[in-house]
């Protein structure tokens, strides 16, 4: 009974490669993507995982567009065997409930299912970057009906077939004992993602990605996409900060850094003059909070 | 899981610049050509191909039509046609032109360009040819079977700063390929390596180097027009420091500028990067920069030997191209086209090697009677003794040049000898002539407007490098280097170094000693060249990591 190791990938825009165009808006076009950081860690888990079970056998799987295959390609070149993407124009604007769903429906559809005889596992990323609900792992739990674990920072099998999962919660961790087959959501605080080999990328380069539609999978079009979805975006808010601008103290070494400092708080700031017309503001429009929600 | 991994091919090509790129073309094409199906593979150390290339750049087109001759020329991203050529005698206040090119220098019909993007357009065709590339990893170690090269091994990562494994250690893959070809740029780490077991630089000139450092602004329209070439001699170097200034006009008003430097240079505390923020203060440069903003930063360092520091560029099962090959040409500091032309090449030997099964030295001596049948042989002996004439400053260089124009290169001295450029570091002590922070007081205060000072810089570089690694400079002796480098030359690191990698530091003890920032290199290489007494090994760090230059 080899245990099957299945990931789940998002590939997201690369935060620190976005940058601000001429016109003041956000340049999408030139920035790089990744394999979102949460899900990178929780592909780590996964080889970390093969070490305790050399015989196991490591799938990846995402949904998104065709480019997220570049994703795919990624993870195998770390050391993944098998590729699967779920990739629908009829998919677009799935919410995260949409979204967990469509993803169980394809692991369901590869034979994952509650009562599988074969033990398996799903390691997913804590949150996206570009997302940050974190709904996505426990939705997809759900809908399979499987057990599962979030927040996690490491995960071990225990020689039977449980697992072992340390949970970050407030001011320590809890350890969870899981049968599997189970869901885990890696944190970005646990053994960090490894680099890809050569002979993973050529092994890579030459992968023949299985992609499914939803109509490969029997996913109907009544909840996914837009109108699926039960989110609604009821307003896109532009959020200015009131805050002052932060001085940087500046120097190439401790003196140098020291002097920057004290010069910049004896020139002081305007730190106290915009709190004052901040809060002189809020005195404005007393009416404005809560009242409308 | 630690099991080393390993894939066999007949071609490997270590580094995606033009030559590597050239020699995988040609090679894909001329396998086409003959019917027969060859592995190729090509990896580069860079995050992406480009991301490691740095050029002025002004090219010399003919070669592309060699290299893709069923492509139309406006195909290929190069940037403007040069309109207009100058050099300019450059003082701080004033600039006077030139009223004829240096012999040798002229561009005309020549294109400005990134050859960074250029690479790209090459990778593309090359993949489209069935060559495969792998960017992102880099190669620490060459294979040997009996003596001889079988190709090489990618960097083991994982590790941390003393070289343990960590849980999520990677080992490298084993590449075993019947011919490797080194095109890994400028002061290859394994070239260097190659270079040094088989003696191959054995009667030959010490390679000498110059460092460049650049910059690439964006300028309200009309500052300067696309295709218009400026080269500057002067301020701020004196007449025994060889080098100059570059200013090319790109479109959609872009510019590229900076100055090369040769690392003979004689002060220890000389800064290329500081003398280049000197250098746009003067009031010719200044204009064309006024109003606008830098966009990127990069340096590297280029072989400026020529023809008699050219090693010996085959053994047994293994050739070397490009800029790994010291194939420059002075005074112009071309070198793609050069770069190219080796690939195609030894990309014809490689093709003949092959197809009789003998990837032998005495095989692929090929090469060498190819070069010495081409253009880049005829180019670079014309100018064999340019640049070893002015090492000895600008008035007695150009004395010899003028000779040498008159006896077709030769001058009246046959072969001038080079000496390699850290042994041309004065001592603080033994230096006559005011250290460069007191012969640009006042001039070092970097406005971060027109001039930056290194950190800035290396922000606008993209670099990047793994946390976690094995730092990838190597002190050699460390019992010596406070005592020499630090003590009797100032730490020139600090100085010389294009990205701020080294900082002296004083302890509470008051002892000096140098902090490394291994995370900011350029992989300009220039410590491992200027060091004094060859005290600092450079050591390829983590595939994927260094800049990430978009159009350098």
């Amino acid at each position: 009974m080899a245990l099957t190791i299945i990931s789940l990938v998002k590939q997201v825009p690369l935060p620190s490669e976005m940058r601000m165009g001429e016109d003041g808006l956000m340049d999408r076009t030139k920035a790089k993507s990744i394999i979102n950081i949460d899900c990178q860690f929780g592909l780590e888990a996964g080889l970390q995982l093969l070490k305790q079970h050399p015989d196991a056998r490591l799938i990846v799987c995402s949904m998104g567009p065709g480019s997220f295959e570049a994703a795919l390609r990624s993870a195998v070149a770390m050391g993944y065997d098998e590729a699967y993407l779920l990739s629908d124009r009829k998919l677009g604007g799935s919410d995260t409930y949409a979204t967990g769903l469509a993803i169980a429906t394809m692991l369901k559809h590869l034979g994952f299912t509650k009562d599988s005889k074969e033990p398996f596992i799903i390691l997913a990323g804590r949150q996206t970057s570009d997302g940050d609900t974190a709904h996505v792992p426990s939705q997809v739990a759900e809908k399979i009906g499987i057990p599962q674990a979030t927040f996690v920072e490491s995960v071990k099998s225990d020689g039977t077939n449980n697992v072992v999962a340390k949970r970050i919660i407030e001011g320590g961790y809890q350890l969870m004992n899981l049968p599997m087959p189970c869901v885990i959501s890696l944190t970005p605080t646990g053994i960090p993602p490894r680099k890809q080999s050569l002979s993973g990328a050529i092994k890579a380069r030459n992968l023949q990605i299985t992609t499914f539609g939803i109509d490969d999978i029997g996913l109907g079009t009544e909840k996914i996409g837009i109108s699926g979805s039960p989110t609604i975006v009821a307003k896109v808010v532009n959020m200015v900060s009131e805050r002052p601008p932060i001085t940087l103290a500046e120097g190439h070494n401790e003196v140098a850094l020291v002097d920057s400092l004290i010069a910049n708080l004896a020139k002081g700031g305007n730190v106290l003059e915009k709190k004052e017309a901040v809060e002189k503001k809020e005195v404005d429009r007393p009416d404005f909070p809560n009242k409308d929600f | 899981m630690n099991n080393v991994d390993t894939v066999s091919t007949d071609v490997l090509i270590i580094g995606g610049g033009p030559s590597g790129l050239a020699t995988a073309i040609h090679l894909a094409d001329t396998f086409a050509k003959n019917g027969t199906a060859h592995r190729i593979m090509l990896i580069d150390k860079g995050s992406s191909i480009g991301s490691h290339i740095l050029s002025g750049a002004v090219i010399k087109p003919e070669v592309f039509k060699e290299l893709l001759p069923d492509v139309e020329f406006s195909e290929i991203p190069f940037n403007a046609k040069v309109v207009k050529d100058r050099t300019i005698l450059l003082s701080e206040k004033s600039a006077i032109t030139l009223p004829f090119h240096i012999p040798y220098m002229s561009n005309a019909g020549c294109y400005t360009a990134s050859l960074g993007q250029i690479c790209r357009y090459l990778a593309v065709k090359a993949q489209e040819k069935g060559v495969e590339i792998y960017p992102g990893f880099a190669v620490d170690e060459i294979l040997y079977k009996d003596g001889k090269v079988i190709g090489a091994k990618t960097k083991d990562t994982g590790l941390d700063h003393h070289g343990n494994q960590l849980e999520n250690f990677q080992a490298g893959t084993r590449i075993e390929a019947r011919i490797t070809v080194f095109a890994e740029g400028t002061r290859g780490s394994l070239t260097k390596m190659l270079i040094q077991k088989f003696d191959l630089a054995k009667g030959k000139n010490e390679q000498i180097y110059s460092l460049g450092c650049k910059e690439l602004w964006s300028v309200p329209e009309g500052n300067i027009k696309p295709g218009e070439v400026y080269h500057t001699m002067g301020y701020p170097l004196d007449s025994d420091e060889f080098g100059g200034g570059f200013i090319y006009g790109l479109n959609d008003n872009r510019v590229a500028l900076g100055i090369v430097v040769g690392l003979d240079y004689k002060d220890p505390s000389f800064d290329v990067h500081d003398a280049m923020q000197i250098w746009k203060t003067s009031k010719f440069v200044s204009r064309i920069l006024k109003g606008g903003k830098l966009v990127e930063y990069g340096a590297k360092t280029l072989p400026e030997g020529g023809y008699y520091a050219v090693p010996k560029l085959f053994v047994d099962n293994a050739l070397i191209v490009g800029d790994s090959a010291g194939l420059i040409a002075m005074p112009s500091l071309k070198g793609t086209h050069l770069a190219i032309k080796s690939g195609i090449l030894a990309a014809k030997t490689v093709a003949r090697a092959l197809s009789r099964d003998d990837t032998s030295e005495e095989s692929l001596k090929f090469y060498e009677t190819l070069m010495q049948n081409s253009t880049i042989d005829a180019e670079l002996f014309a100018v064999r003794n340019f640049r070893q004439a002015f090492t000895k400053g600008l008035i007695i260089g150009s004395l010899h040049f003028a000779t040498q124009l008159i006896t077709g290169g030769a001058g009246f001295f046959g072969r001038l000898k080079t000496h390699p450029d850290y042994l041309s570091t004065f001592t603080t002590k033994a230096l006559k002539k005011k250290p460069f922070k007191e012969r640009f007081k006042g001039k070092l205060d970097f406005d971060k407007v027109l001039t930056f000072d290194k950190s800035t810089d290396v922000y606008h570089s993209g670099v990047f490098h793994d946390e976690q690694q094995v730092v990838h400079i190597k002190f050699n002796d460390s019992s010596t280097y406070k005592t020499v480098n630090i003590d009797q030359y100032g730490a020139p690191e600090q100085f010389y170094c294009s990205s701020e990698v080294y900082e002296l530091h004083t302890n509470k003890a008051g002892e000096k000693e140098i902090r490394v920032h291994a995370e900011n290199c350029m992989h300009c290489k220039t410590c491992d060249i200027k060091a004094p007494g060859q005290a600092i090994t450079w050591v390829i760090p983590n595939g994927g990591n260094g800049p990430d230059f978009q159009n350098m």
